[in-house]
């Protein structure tokens, strides 16, 4: 049973980014956000390699901050420019 | 009889610093140089943006190159300098 589970389910986090070496990684989750979607506008939504970014936004923003942000790009008001 | 003038002039080059202050002098000149060290080395930090030209100056770092001044437990090979303002 726990083998099946555990071949259903990598544990994996996001790896060591050197621009981000301290225990703050505000803007490592900010900047995987805000490349995620530039990757998205530049190379479409089916490019496999973008969901790299999506998969680190997920692991390091907290859920609140991806729900405020995906409002306010909804709204148009995201402060960061999302052009590629 | 040298002049009134000259007087002045000399006893103002015997007495324009206090040689015991000396230790004073030395001590206080480190820490402004250390301060201006440190504050230097934080204003071309990577996570200080100057112009709009560098919006984001932490984007230049390589994976194998580390900001840090001390570290412990970590090993990187070359240490990240700011190329432009």
């Amino acid at each position: 049973m726990s083998e099946d589970l555990q071949s259903k389910y990598v544990i994996q986090t996001v790896g060591f980014d050197a621009r981000f070496p301290n225990t703050n990684q505000t803007r490592n989750c900010f900047q995987n956000y805000t490349d995620y979607f530039k990757c998205i506008t530049a190379k479409g939504e089916d490019y496999a390699p973008c969901k790299q970014f999506k998969k680190a936004y997920n692991s390091l923003c907290p859920n609140e901050w991806i729900a405020k942000w995906d409002e306010q790009r909804e709204a148009g008001t995201f402060p960061a420019s999302l052009e590629p | 009889m040298p002049a009134p003038q000259q007087n002045l002039r000399r006893s103002l080059m015997k007495n324009w610093f206090a040689v015991e202050a000396i230790p004073i002098y030395v001590i206080i000149g480190g820490v402004v140089v250390g301060a201006s060290w440190y504050l230097g080395r934080l204003a071309t930090g990577s996570q200080v943006v100057w112009t709009k030209k560098n919006p984001t100056p932490w984007n230049t770092i390589k994976q194998d190159e580390g900001t840090k001044l001390l570290t412990v437990n970590q090993k990187f090979e070359k240490s990240w300098s700011r190329d432009t303002l």
